[in-house]
């Protein structure tokens, strides 16, 4: 009696087994009519905070994608997302990548933050033909390797340091102020060094004299030595390159040694965080910075779509959720050209993509196309500066909010803490 | 390089410096006495940092008068760490330790990510701006508070130490452990106290820096390694070991970011680092604990 159960077991777990295996492979099936989007950013790690909310963005922009009827050139599809960790580190993204390709079987890929992770992930999807669209790594390789399968809606690294220059030249015309020499104080990480070797020949040529030159490693306790240093160097202007940390460390520590300089220039991350803004509680006064956006910008995509980022995610729109929100709605477009998820049909409607400045989904002061390379060339970043609290738009002048102050009231002039 | 420059840096790192030698006490203790690796010190430092932080925020209170919670809270977490998933291990190889250590140091941090977000947080009360001059330096309030408390801290546990029964019971478990047992001392009890009093010297130096340090669940590990060389280069298990170890590092550093490019000013304390292990390879205040 019990052989024989044994047999009939054994025979009804095999037909089971059999069964199973000639049905669907592994991965979800997909659903009638519906686009995978694979979204890749650290969530984990050092930079998850930012990492977080660029997936916020494009969460809400295909949400709202989603609920105003899909994407109507294919009936209706609905955008899903599937989401992986790259925790910053590129062998991970890499990873993720193939995981989101191979096992999800995603049809394009949105993704990462760090440029170290952007680029082995954008290779990734170029061997294996899925579109990519890159957010906010701004490295510039990442379109310069004729890639067809990658798109890049921010500037290039190289070109934030003309940015900065530019606004230097801007600034002293604008204010009818002589601004003569320079300090450059930066964090060490790749992306600090990239910043110098660029910014450091532009300003040369442009005739402005460097007299100190800082870089620091990135996770210091103590800036102490560095900012009497700059305190010794006293230049004109301070051109600054730091994450959030250590720019809230730097400015509570130039407060500290009451290190007055008559203006401050950020450039990107650390002075763009909310949490620089809220944590150095003011001493940003007069702190002039380059961002890749600002919610001061005033178009009404980007007042309306603040509002809702901050009434869901209970925390303000930042330039990666702002850039993520924008990524999606690109890759939407393309699949409003395309009508199709074949990959090779929507990397060619990529390059027809074409949002305006001011059109829905476009949250930049720049038009949303690419050229051959995968390049957006128009990428632009922004300069504002904090006045009273508030973030004033500089440049570009098409959105300027305000005019520049400078030089700065010295610290016992200001709003005293 | 003006004189003025140089002693404002010697300060502003003798300062940190006493700060980073209280974090490594705690560190050391545990070592001396436990004989265990805790690389998870870090990890209690910035839980000690964030609880300061909710404290202040929620309570209206500034971050030393949250010590009255920190402190309470972080000695419990400590012991029930202790039971738990020490105490376990305590006789095991010491890569199980690490191991175990190692993991406790990815929970604690994905615990803080999940409850607290990655974001940085900043203390901007008004406390936090104060500015004094002193001999023509100017100083953060907070940090000449921090190092204060730091040494008092460090002489409040020598006198625990040396002077009262549960310190002395301490000692003797970590001197000569066999001995203790047979003079009837509960040594998993003794253990409880002290991995509970290292965990709290890891947590009452997060409440005195948060005016100045942000705090983010990944913020204990950066100073994980800097302990780790600080306690070694003391001296196993020695508390002026650790106190001077710190100090040596925090003036290091500083006066090194001034003579050196900044991003090489750590190789300052490696290179003393090394130096003096290979003078005094036990460190500098000997092998064993004793205290």
């Amino acid at each position: 009696m019990k052989k024989r159960i044994g047999f009939v077991a054994m025979a009804v777990l095999g037909l089971a087994l059999t069964i199973s295996l000639c049905g669907p492979g592994p991965g979800p099936a997909r659903a009638a009519n519906e686009i995978k989007v694979g979204v890749i950013f650290p969530l984990t790690g050092p930079v998850a905070s930012i990492g977080v909310a660029s997936q916020r963005g494009v969460v809400m922009a295909v949400d709202r994608i989603n609920q105003e009827g899909g994407i109507k050139a294919m009936g209706g599809a609905k955008i899903k997302l599937f989401f992986g960790d790259d925790e910053a580190k590129p062998n991970v993204a890499m990873t993720e990548g193939e995981r989101l390709i191979k096992q999800e079987k995603v049809d394009a890929l949105v993704g990462s933050y760090t440029s170290s992770c952007s680029f082995p992930l954008t290779q990734v999807a170029e061997v294996n033909k899925i579109p990519i669209v890159v957010g906010s790594s701004a490295k510039d390789e990442i379109t310069e390797r004729k890639f067809k399968y990658t798109f890049r809606a921010e500037l290039k690294a190289s070109w934030i340091a003309r940015d900065q220059v530019n606004f230097i030249k801007f600034l002293a015309a604008k204010t009818g102020q002589s601004i003569k020499t320079i300090g450059l104080l930066h964090e060490d990480s790749g992306w600090g060094q990239s910043f110098a070797k660029d910014v450091v020949p532009l300003i040369q040529k442009e005739g402005f004299q460097l007299v100190a030159t800082l870089p620091y490693p990135k996770d210091s306790k103590d800036m102490r030595s560095f900012i009497l240093k700059l305190k010794a160097a006293n230049p004109d202007l301070v051109l600054q390159e730091s994450y959030t940390e250590d720019a809230i460390l730097v400015t509570k520590t130039m407060h500290e040694l009451q290190f007055y300089s008559k203006g401050i220039l950020g450039t990107g991350t650390g002075h763009s965080s909310p949490f620089y803004h809220g944590g150095v509680g003011g001493l940003d006064e007069y702190l002039m910075k380059w961002e890749s956006w600002s919610p001061a910008i005033l178009l009404q995509e980007v007042k309306d779509r603040s509002k809702e980022f901050f009434d869901r995610f209970k925390t303000p729109m930042d330039p990666f959720s702002a850039k993520c929100y924008t990524v999606a709605f690109i890759l939407a477009q393309a699949y409003e050209i395309a009508g199709t998820t074949d990959k090779e049909k929507v990397r060619d409607a990529l390059r027809k993509v074409h949002i305006k400045v001011g059109d829905k989904g476009n949250t930049h002061l720049f038009p949303m196309r690419f050229d051959g390379d995968g390049q957006a060339p128009e990428a632009v970043g922004v300069h504002t500066q904090v006045i009273k609290g508030q973030y004033v738009v500089l440049a570009p002048e098409i959105g300027a909010t305000g005019k520049p102050i400078y030089p700065a009231p010295p610290w016992s002039e200001r709003l005293k803490k | 390089m003006s004189i003025d420059i140089i002693f404002e840096s010697l300060v502003g790192g003798l300062l940190i410096g006493g700060v980073y030698g209280v974090i490594a006490i705690g560190l050391t203790i545990i070592f001396g006495i436990l004989k265990i690796v805790n690389f998870a010190h870090g990890e209690f430092l910035m839980l000690g940092m964030y609880i300061s932080y909710y404290s202040c925020l929620y309570l209206g209170i500034d971050p030393y008068t949250s010590l009255l919670i920190v402190i309470p809270v972080m000695f419990a977490i400590g012991i029930l760490c202790e039971i738990l998933l020490i105490e376990p291990v305590i006789n095991a190889p010491q890569d199980i330790q690490i191991l175990l250590t190692f993991g406790i140091v990815l929970v604690l941090q994905n615990i803080a990510l999940l409850l607290w977000t990655g974001d940085w947080r900043s203390l901007t009360t008004p406390l936090v701006f104060q500015i004094t001059h002193i001999g023509g330096i100017s100083l953060k309030l907070t940090t000449i508070i921090a190092f204060l408390a730091s040494l008092l801290l460090t002489f409040l546990l020598f006198l625990f130490l040396k002077k009262t029964d549960y310190g002395k019971a301490i000692r003797a478990c970590s001197d000569e452990r066999e001995g203790a047992l047979f003079a009837g001392l509960k040594l998993n009890k003794v253990f409880y106290l002290t991995f509970g009093i290292g965990t709290v010297l890891a947590a009452i130096p997060g409440a005195l820096i948060l005016p100045f340090f942000s705090v983010s669940p990944f913020v204990g590990f950066s100073f994980t390694l800097q302990t780790f060389i600080i306690i070694v280069l003391g001296g196993l298990g020695s508390i002026p070991g650790a106190l001077i170890g710190g100090i040596i590092v925090g003036i290091g550093e500083s006066l090194g970011a001034l003579f050196i490019p900044g991003t090489l000013k750590q190789t300052v304390t490696f290179i003393l680092f090394i130096a003096i292990v290979c003078l005094r390879p036990s460190g500098l205040f000997g092998a064993k604990l004793r205290e």
